[in-house]
């Protein structure tokens, strides 16, 4: 239940109680935002569950909570919600930007200070992942985007661990290189990682199990990850298929 | 259309071309370079043709390597042997 100013001989009733029951096992009286909300004194104690398609943000004002005053946040749409400092301020050493299904404890040290506290801890959010299970055959020298992530929205100080995974690339022979990749947006977008496997030998073969991981931050906003290929030689074919999947994950990992 | 022949076609028929084809559906390939682009027709003609050019070019070699243990006066055994 909303926090409640109680007084002496007060009588709570049986629904009272229930609710503060439930207020005291996590849970609470929750209000549905279908929309960008700033918070208001009455939402101590309560949950504040976001559900919106687009970005929306959560603004947090100073001289409205008292110190110890908590306030639950939900994010259960698919739009980014993200916690905005108004007049207060908001420490975290999580993210402020919650993905779908993400939320966690606003907790008011003072009336102008809030900190946030991710349920789950720090952990490693998922970002964004793609996977692909269709060989892709690519000509000579030419870098050639092979998996796309969904657009998520990166945030500024973050970091980011972007795992980039192909089953089975080609490699041609008389030292001819394969080359992947982790790339911003496109074949021509900053490159943060590379892999290259270079064959001597007169006899063409396999690489099994490229596996490129990084870590990095990336500018504030709308953000797509690729990873590409390159084959010299000659046209060549990455294979993938059932149970044999290219897999690009993006993990926010903390600061 | 099998994948491995579509690719060995393409190298053949346009080495120096440029391109990619997600999957083995005609349809999905992508032509990057500015001139020819093979038809389906044209595709199917030289995947037609690769065995042949394959079983040629095997036979080829192999009297070309004929050739050269009879001039060395050794076996092909013995020449795996020199190698190993």
């Amino acid at each position: 239940m909303a926090k409640q100013t109680f007084t002496t001989g007060q009588v709570l009733t049986a629904a009272q109680m229930t609710s503060l029951q439930q207020t005291a096992m996590g849970g609470g009286s929750t209000t549905a935002k279908t929309g960008s909300y700033t918070l208001v004194a009455a939402d101590a104690g309560t949950v504040v569950q976001m559900n919106s398609a687009s970005a929306t943000t959560i603004t947090v004002n100073t001289a409205l909570f008292a110190a110890g005053d908590t306030v639950q946040i939900q994010n259960i749409g698919a739009g980014v919600c993200t916690i905005t400092a108004g007049t207060a301020t908001v420490s975290t050493s999580s993210t402020l930007s919650l993905q779908q299904y993400n939320g966690g404890m606003l907790f008011f040290n003072t009336t102008s200070a809030a900190f946030y506290f991710a349920a789950g801890g720090t952990g490693s959010i998922l970002m964004a992942y793609a996977t692909v299970n269709t060989s892709l055959s690519v000509s000579a020298g030419v870098e050639t985007i092979s998996i796309t992530s969904p657009s998520f929205t990166a945030v500024a100080g973050r970091l980011y661990k972007i795992t980039y995974y192909e089953p089975q690339l080609p490699l041609t022979q008389n030292a001819n290189a394969t080359t992947a990749a982790i790339r911003l947006t496109n074949t021509s977008g900053t490159k943060y990682q590379t892999s290259v496997a270079n064959n001597a030998s007169a006899t063409a073969g396999f690489v099994e199990n490229t596996h490129l991981v990084t870590i990095t931050t990336l500018t504030a906003g709308s953000t797509v990850i690729v990873g590409t290929l390159n084959f010299a030689g000659l046209g060549q074919t990455a294979v993938r298929g059932s149970g044999q999947l290219a897999v690009l994950i993006i993990q926010d990992i903390g600061v | 259309m099998k994948l491995e022949l579509i690719v060995k076609a393409l190298n053949n028929l346009v080495p120096d071309a440029k391109w990619s084809l997600l999957g083995n559906d005609y349809a999905d390939l992508v032509w990057l370079s500015e001139g020819y682009k093979p038809s389906v027709a044209d595709l199917e003609k030289e995947i037609a043709a690769i065995p042949g050019k394959e079983a040629q070019a095997k036979a080829a070699a192999d009297a070309k390597k004929a050739a050269l243990l009879v001039k060395l006066g050794i076996t092909a055994d013995e020449a795996a042997l020199l190698l190993s």
